[in-house]
């Protein structure tokens, strides 16, 4: 290809291009005016005075939170996972990694040993991985750095299942949003801003107890994704009737278990299923009580 | 009042100044985010998110005479988050004859073969196509919009061109000898 054959070919691109609207909808404009209110401006403080003041607090906090977790984790026993975190989210609920939202806590016999960095970055599998607090903080405090949340949103589910990939659902404020963790081989984390609901508004909405809801699905190859990097994740809303979600998915040998917390589920699966797939809420006995077929 | 008096103003909380810049830009947002996007619902949830984002961030923006190309970066940001993901609500669970929403994936398909190969390219090709060619932006603006460096504003729309060439060249069959295999 010559730089004369581009010259030739370029003037397409842009003739192309030009065929399009040049008008938003009507009601675009109306639903960005009526979201103002619930996002509030962040401002850019650059006072060496508040900068020094901003230093001390965030010592302090370190300090604070540091020791928090300190009393709340104690001395480490084998075999225990942690129930609690530090995420640095605005308000932090409950982001305990977990199959089922109605099960009791679990006890220092029973409770799940953590997945390990070679679990995390191994291959996938259908049911999630028990996630170490400490690491879900770290991903947490990355997610929140991207600042694309809005004020009050927490961290609701966290899903991991293998091949390095973390999903953190945080909901709050009406609104949701997602943010996908990376485990790398060497203990490393990193994150980035998938989705957020700001601008939609009513997506997040009060479900009955035996109710699910589809939420945001995502994944290669809208993610720019190569043939050899097929997958697809699901998150969205379940009642608190239901203790456990899972999904079935065609081409895959059995059901996928999602992770579910406070009322919301998420997960992800490793090939596209082009054909759709079957979101299935189960209530405490295990009976179906809801099915959701997406995408319809 | 001039377009950096109303950032000025916005940017200290004042939404009716911020109304008034919404006003004037949404359209452009919309249209910049379509041509990446492709898809009109997606563009609208993109250019809205910008707008939003703009709202936001505003207090940020530290030179107004700059806010055209810090809102177009803004709206580019949107249309990457919303190339990753597919929002998909239902009224209720387990009610198959809900609404149904059209698959964007699919409807690129039907596109012509320009349309075809366009929808191969990374949203962050298609970023630079786009204001290259549909803008007029010159690489360095493409650099300082995108916050990339212009070698990577370059080598970006040089692939994304070679691209759109060659899958127009392979789907019409009209390849020179030359870029046929030995």
């Amino acid at each position: 290809m010559t730089r004369s054959d581009n010259a030739l070919f370029e003037p397409r691109i842009a003739d192309w291009l030009e065929d399009g609207p040049n008008a938003a909808p009507e009601d675009a404009l109306s639903v960005v005016l009526a979201d103002l209110p619930s996002v509030n401006q962040r401002h850019t403080w650059t006072s060496p005075t508040m900068l020094a003041a901003v230093a001390t607090a965030a010592v302090v906090a370190v300090v604070v939170v540091g020791l928090a977790v300190a009393i709340t984790i104690g001395l480490p026993q084998p075999g225990v996972v942690p129930d609690g975190s530090v995420s640095p989210s605005p308000t932090q609920p409950i982001p305990t990694p977990s199959p089922s939202q109605s099960s009791p806590a679990p006890s220092a016999s029973s409770a799940p040993a953590t997945g390990t960095t070679q679990e995390l970055v191994g291959p996938w599998q259908a049911e999630p991985i028990p996630l170490d607090a400490a690491l879900v903080s770290e991903l947490d405090a990355q997610c929140v750095a991207l600042e694309f949340m809005t004020p009050g949103q927490s961290l609701a589910v966290v899903d991991a299942r293998g091949e390095g990939r973390v999903i953190l659902q945080y909901a709050g404020g009406g609104h949701d949003a997602t943010c996908e963790g990376t485990v790398h081989p060497d203990g490393s984390t990193s994150a980035r801003n998938i989705q957020s609901s700001v601008g939609e508004p009513g997506q997040v909405v009060p479900l009955a107890a035996t109710e699910l809801l589809g939420g945001f699905s995502f994944g290669s190859p809208f993610d720019a994704g190569t043939e050899d990097d097929q997958w697809r994740a699901q998150t969205g809303q379940a009642g608190l009737g239901i203790s456990q979600v899972v999904v079935e998915v065609p081409g895959l040998a059995s059901p996928v278990v999602a992770s579910l917390n406070n009322g919301w589920y998420t997960l992800w699966w490793p090939i596209q299923a082009p054909g759709g797939w079957r979101v299935i809420g189960l209530d405490a006995d295990g009976q179906e009580v809801a099915t959701l077929d997406l995408p319809q | 009042m001039t377009q950096d008096d109303l950032v000025v103003r916005a940017a200290t909380g004042d939404r009716e100044a911020f109304a008034a810049l919404a006003t004037s830009h949404i359209d452009g947002c919309y249209a910049l985010a379509y041509r990446i996007l492709r898809d009109p619902h997606r563009a609208q949830d993109a250019s809205q998110q910008a707008l939003l984002g703009a709202w936001r961030d505003l207090p940020r923006l530290r030179e107004p005479s700059r806010f055209d190309a810090w809102l177009h970066r803004l709206v580019v940001n949107a249309c990457y988050a919303e190339s990753r993901g597919t929002r998909r609500w239902r009224s209720r669970f387990g009610d198959t004859s809900a609404s149904v929403q059209p698959d964007p994936a699919s409807a690129i398909a039907d596109r012509d073969l320009l349309e075809h190969a366009f929808a191969q390219l990374s949203p962050e090709h298609r970023a630079v196509v786009v204001l290259h060619h549909h803008l007029g932006y010159p690489l360095t603006e493409i650099a300082s919009t995108l916050g990339i460096p212009v070698g990577t504003a370059r080598s970006r729309l040089h692939y994304a061109v070679r691209q759109l060439r060659t899958a127009l060249d392979a789907d019409s069959g009209s390849a020179r000898p030359e870029e046929r295999p030995a």
